[in-house]
């Protein structure tokens, strides 16, 4: 136990940055205490995360079918993946997927959000039924809609039939040109809430002086939307964008489960591909050079997506954060600080930073002062 | 534990573990679903339940950690130092305070992370063979692919009850969220 004495210096040091961690590295034990807190996390993602990313490297180097020993083969089994029209219809299906499903979500999440924004009688509910498919899964989804498109059952011949237009009956999920928009439009029905969510949180960080103050000066609804609303959206269609865009490029669920990538690879996509090569086919050296791209694939487009949009990963994942709670009736929060005042700073940093009116210069007389001269 | 020693324990390299546990969050389990599953087979993991509640684990760990740390960020480090000044270990802190006041995320930390679990698919179709273990999807599923166009009702009643206690914990922790926060609320 320790006496209180020595405690109490390490308490004021403390005071002047209350965001350092009382418990600095010190000797013994406290020096390591922060393993002791890690390891479990630590030992479970280094196991069953970090050590499988890195052996699927080694695999994919390797002809193993999961019986025999695995024989080295350099990259036999990337040529063998660049000569294979499949993987690559695949992947284009899984771009072609990515276009159409972000864009959808974006557009359909915003009309939705702006609709539900508004102040009417059961708001509350309507937002409820919105993200109930979210949270379902991809298993049961997909089986209710493959029997809402099926030729002889399905609701939507079904109801084809009642008005009148038999002759658009067809078989949805059977014919090449209409299985593929069918998954789409299934992913985009599950999927639309959770991005509604996103802006809906949005649309409340948006001051409604802004809006007054556009009133004021004429401005149309029309150019409300264009020139306030969003901009000011940007952050959160950017966070959109990247966990669409991401589980665009993973999906295996859904169409395992209405189409198996059929008809005639109509609706194939590389995850669905690698579990074929895997655990049909037993090609696991193949199959995992195949993960290997598409894993570059992913790191890359997230690395690109986070360079183009208007957000660093930390802050987009902290927007992501607030809005998990706004969506769970949590008041929101606010967002961290762009930046604060630190002493030293120098003015010209300062100006940028915080827009500080002119004349607060002019008073001042002094061309560099540091922010020291703010504060005081 | 780990979110705490992340966001209320300074150590060297402590931006680094956390960026090595966020990173995960963009790469999803099918990516190296083939190692993995040799690493299950390997430890004789596979067909048990086990074989996919540690991977289940490990895979809701990065969003946790994520959530949980930003919550703790935002407590005011008042209450921590001064517990520590009335000589409170860090255990200590973690128990009487940080938890306390965590309820709401930990509410949202629990609903995400059981909705992921009871819906998982595609560790449950690789892993499990055995239709004793069959997770529900899997079994939905096998249903569906066997006997559907001939029991319709039955098909329906499972369908239902499959999502039923979904939607049950997802309604009830809506209101906890509110009432979580409410109760712990803080002002320091």
């Amino acid at each position: 136990m320790p006496t209180l004495s020595s405690r109490t210096p390490s308490g004021d040091a403390q005071a002047t940055n209350p965001r350092l961690s009382p418990a600095r590295p010190g000797l013994g034990f406290r020096r390591f205490e922060f393993l002791v807190w890690l390891a479990p996390a630590l030992l479970l993602v280094g196991a069953l995360t970090y050590l499988p990313i890195l052996t699927e490297f080694v695999l994919s180097l390797f002809a193993a079918d999961g019986f025999s020993m695995p024989r080295f083969i350099g990259f036999a089994n990337y040529t063998q993946a660049a000569g294979q029209p499949d993987f690559w219809a695949a992947l284009l299906n899984n771009i072609w997927y990515a276009i159409s499903t972000v864009s959808g979500k974006l557009v359909l999440g915003l009309i939705a959000a702006l609709l539900l924004n508004g102040p009417f009688r059961g708001r509350a509910a309507f937002r409820a039924l919105f993200f109930l498919p979210v949270i379902l899964s991809f298993v049961a989804i997909g089986l209710l809609w493959t029997l809402i498109f099926n030729y002889n059952y399905g609701l939507i011949n079904f109801l084809l039939q009642a008005v009148g237009l038999a002759d658009l009956k067809r078989d949805w999920l059977g014919a090449p040109e209409t299985a593929f928009p069918a998954v789409i439009f299934v992913d985009l029905w599950k999927w639309t809430g959770f991005h509604v969510v996103i802006y809906l949180a949005g649309l409340q960080s948006i001051p409604a002086d802004l809006y007054e103050a556009a009133a004021l000066d004429g401005a149309s609804r029309w150019q409300m939307f264009w020139r306030i609303t969003l901009p000011l959206l940007k952050p959160f269609t950017a966070v959109n964008v990247v966990i669409a865009s991401l589980g665009a490029f993973s999906v295996f669920d859904l169409i395992y489960v209405m189409t198996q990538g059929g008809p005639f690879k109509s609706t194939n996509v590389a995850m669905v591909e690698v579990y074929l090569q895997a655990f049909q086919f037993n090609q696991f050296g193949y199959a995992a050079a195949l993960s290997v791209i598409v894993l570059l694939l992913i790191t890359g487009l997230s690395l690109g997506l986070l360079r183009i949009l208007p957000l660093g990963a930390g802050r987009t994942r902290s927007i992501g954060l607030h809005v998990v709670l706004q969506s769970k009736g949590t008041e929101l929060r606010p967002l961290p600080a762009p930046r604060l005042l630190r002493a030293g700073d120098s003015l010209p940093v300062c100006l940028d930073d915080l827009r500080l009116p002119e004349k607060r210069n002019r008073f001042s007389g002094q061309p560099g002062f540091s922010a020291h001269h703010l504060r005081s | 534990m780990a979110a705490f020693a992340l966001s209320r324990i300074s150590f060297r390299g402590r931006a680094w573990i956390y960026l090595a546990f966020v990173t995960l969050l963009t790469i999803p389990v099918q990516i190296y679903i083939i190692p993995l599953y040799v690493l299950i087979v390997r430890a004789h993991l596979s067909d048990s339940l086990l074989g996919l509640i540690l991977p289940y684990t490990a895979g809701s760990l990065p969003l946790a950690i994520f959530l949980l740390k930003t919550y703790f960020d935002q407590l005011p480090s008042e209450l921590m130092d001064a517990a520590r000044l009335d000589g409170c270990s860090n255990r200590m802190i973690l128990l009487k305070i940080v938890l306390p006041l965590s309820r709401p995320v930990l509410s949202t930390v629990t609903i995400f992370t059981f909705v992921q679990s009871w819906n998982e698919f595609f560790l449950a179709l690789v892993f499990i063979h055995n239709p004793d273990l069959q997770t529900l999807p899997l079994g939905l599923q096998a249903f569906f692919v066997n006997q559907y166009e001939t029991q319709f009702p039955q098909l329906f009643a499972t369908l239902a009850l499959s999502i039923a206690p979904v939607v049950l914990v997802y309604l009830f922790l809506q209101k906890q969220f509110i009432a979580g926060l409410t109760a712990g609320a803080v002002k320091a």
